[in-house]
């Protein structure tokens, strides 16, 4: 979609979100329009399975830029998330250049961009496309403190600095969108960098719309049982991993595979373990009242 | 309805403030460019749901803060008002069963949540020392409590081989293995989780409360999480910056302050809807009395849940120490089953207590 970021909008934002699957109400489109505006990283926190890493995936899709994604886990580092140089290539190539070249020459040879194993962050720094790449920073809690130390710079300055180059300055600012599951509190510092949006479990209708859109051909009789039946299941008291949208998508899918157009007992058992993953929580849930209220 | 101007934006911050939300100037900023690219600066706002969006999303960085969030935002923008009003008396008119058919006002000892409202927590003295006594009982805390190794390593003589950092290193000697690294897995660091009862039983022991909230100012917020309880509770880690009277605002204002207690739901909602703050490191202290007017069977299913999550449970009461008591309320009956030890709670500030409890706790402070 040819938009001109300097002057979207919120409907905008919607439209583009919608053109590639993604059902985004009012809150998400604002968040979104205001970090593409304000030029500034969007932090998504929620539960999970509930879009947070598809709205950047969406948005890249439907802006038609490219996304560039950075899983965060436990013990990434620099070397990972910014740049590495290329240890074998510099080790060849000192050992093509040591009998022709004189010291200085092979320092600045291996030295230069050529030997730079670019890491997310940096590509997305020095992305030559025509519009700005969206990068997307997963699951930032997984990582560690020292990380998001790091990130602080990069998410203020847009700037990296490789001290045997000099610093490298993004020329267009990427669309940062970080995700949290709040597995552990993001520092003060990062949150306050970042406009927030909290996306919780949609309303009824919301889903509704999405499972329609991401499961073509579903009946409408079935779609709004599953929907019902998926609330009825989160409002459960006890069940840890409550179902995301992306369990209401795929146990959409596998009743229309498995040829059900209507929720039933027999259909429920059969396919629980799509939308509840802990066997605790298939245990806490009683079949036969959970469809007599979705019928009723 | 109020125009969305610059004046208006900054008194709307400066409530918020006020309220216990942590905004600084480049927030402020966020949110005026919002409404300018939204169009809507310097008018009356269209489309209040939008502008609300763009405030929010540019001054609310915690999901927990919408519902105040949204409050401030009705009282300010909608109506109009500076100060959200706190109703502080509710007449309670009752029929009695006597001869007068007309209802009649009588003083019935029963939990409102708008009358504690107007209860305000005394003020309590400060001591500098108190906070390095304090910080060196946690310290100590921490030390007595035996961690346990995590995923990560960090180099040791004495440790295994490393052969992935080794061969990382070599890389600087061009791919020559010069030196053997060793290494060992890093301990992981004890995460503090307190639960503080702040219902009406509690207010004797107010002092001691902000004495520990005190000490924890410093700390890195990484290290612990506070939440208050009564019956519900309220997560204030991001409060403890905070001066003296805001944080006594907060409480007042969160209604938790000097009401009835429900620790069974309390804790039931610490451990399920607060379950990202409290992890398989943490070592929760409750600091209750035990008094409870709430669900025991609730409180059971909350201490066993807990049980299975955390790594150790301590439960400090203000009484336990004091001759005679023991753990007679059936609140207190429960918890023995499922914590690791109940000990008073003097231990927060009376470095030789601590260290005596440490002493006779043994099956608690070594493993």
């Amino acid at each position: 979609m040819d938009i001109d970021l300097n002057s979207i909008t919120v409907e905008d934002v919607v439209r583009i979100l919608s053109s590639v699957g993604y059902v985004a109400d009012k809150r998400i489109a604002t968040a979104v329009f205001l970090a593409i505006r304000l030029e500034k990283p969007l932090l998504v926190e929620g539960e999970p399975g509930c879009g947070k890493t598809e709205l950047a995936k969406a948005l890249a899709e439907g802006l038609g830029t490219e996304l560039i994604r950075l899983q965060c886990y436990e013990g990434l580092d620099a070397s990972k998330a910014l740049y590495e140089w290329d240890y074998p290539r510099q080790l060849i190539a000192i050992r093509l250049l040591e009998r022709f070249a004189k010291p200085e020459e092979i320092e600045r040879e291996i030295y230069s961009e050529k030997y730079l194993l670019k890491r997310p962050l940096l590509r997305a720094a020095t992305s030559n496309s025509e519009k700005p790449p969206v990068l997307l920073i997963d699951e930032v809690d997984r990582a560690d403190e020292e990380f998001e130390a790091l990130l602080l710079e990069f998410l203020s300055e847009f700037q990296i600095t490789v001290p045997e180059i000099g610093t490298i300055k993004a020329s267009k600012k990427p669309i940062v969108i970080l995700t949290s599951n709040r597995t552990r509190e993001v520092g003060d510092g990062l949150r306050r960098r970042c406009l927030y949006l909290y996306i919780s479990y949609p309303e009824r209708e919301r889903e509704l719309e999405i499972l329609r859109r991401k499961v073509p051909g579903i009946s409408e009789k079935l779609a709004n049982e599953v929907v019902d039946a998926v609330r009825l299941i989160r409002s459960i008291d006890g069940v840890v991993k409550k179902p995301g949208i992306s369990e209401t998508i795929e146990w959409a899918r596998a009743l229309k595979e498995m040829g059900f157009t209507e929720l039933s007992e027999e259909a429920v058992r059969n396919t629980l373990s799509v939308v509840l993953k802990l066997p605790e929580d298939i245990e806490k849930v009683d079949i036969e009242s959970l469809v007599s209220k979705v019928k009723r | 309805m109020k125009r969305v101007t610059l004046d208006n934006l900054v008194g709307f911050v400066r409530i918020l403030r006020e309220s216990g939300f942590r905004l600084g100037l480049s927030e402020d900023i966020d949110a005026l460019k919002g409404v300018i690219a939204a169009g809507m600066f310097d008018e009356l706002p269209q489309d209040m749901d939008l502008f609300k969006e763009i405030l929010r999303i540019s001054l609310v960085k915690d999901p927990e803060q919408y519902g105040v969030f949204d409050k401030l935002f009705e009282s300010y923008w909608v109506y109009g008002e500076e100060q959200e009003k706190i109703v502080r008396r509710v007449e309670v008119r009752v029929y009695s069963e006597g001869d007068t058919p007309e209802p009649v006002a009588r003083f019935i000892s029963i939990y409102s949540p708008l009358d504690v409202r107007g209860r305000v927590p005394r003020e309590a003295r400060a001591d500098p020392r108190e906070r390095i006594t304090m910080r060196r009982i946690f310290k100590l805390i921490r030390r007595a409590i035996p961690t346990e190794p995590g995923v990560r390593r960090r180099i040791s003589h004495k440790g295994e081989l490393d052969f992935p950092k080794s061969y990382r290193d070599a890389l600087s000697t061009l791919g020559d293995l010069v030196k053997l690294r060793r290494s060992v897995r890093k301990r992981v660091r004890t995460h503090f989780v307190i639960a503080i009862d702040v219902s009406g039983s509690m207010e004797d022991s107010w002092e001691s409360i902000l004495r520990l909230i005190r000490s924890l100012r410093g700390f890195s917020t990484n290290r612990y999480e506070v939440f208050l309880f009564s019956t519900d509770i309220l997560r204030i880690t991001n409060a403890i910056a905070y001066s003296d009277e805001m944080l006594k605002q907060l409480i007042i204002k969160s209604g938790l302050w000097g009401s009835g207690t429900k620790i069974g739901e309390s804790l039931y909602r610490l451990i399920t809807d607060y379950r990202g703050y409290v992890r398989d490191t943490s070592v929760v202290i409750i600091i209750s009395d035990g008094w409870d007017l709430g669900d025991l069977g609730l409180l059971e299913k909350s201490l066993a849940l807990m049980r299975r999550t955390v790594r150790k449970i301590l439960w400090l009461s203000p009484h336990a120490g004091k001759s005679g008591f023991s753990p007679e309320t059936a609140c207190l009956r429960i918890a023995t089953r499922y914590v690791d030890a109940i000990l008073p709670l003097e231990i927060l500030y009376d470095m030789a207590v601590l260290r005596k409890h440490i002493r006779t706790n043994r099956r608690v402070f070594s493993g």
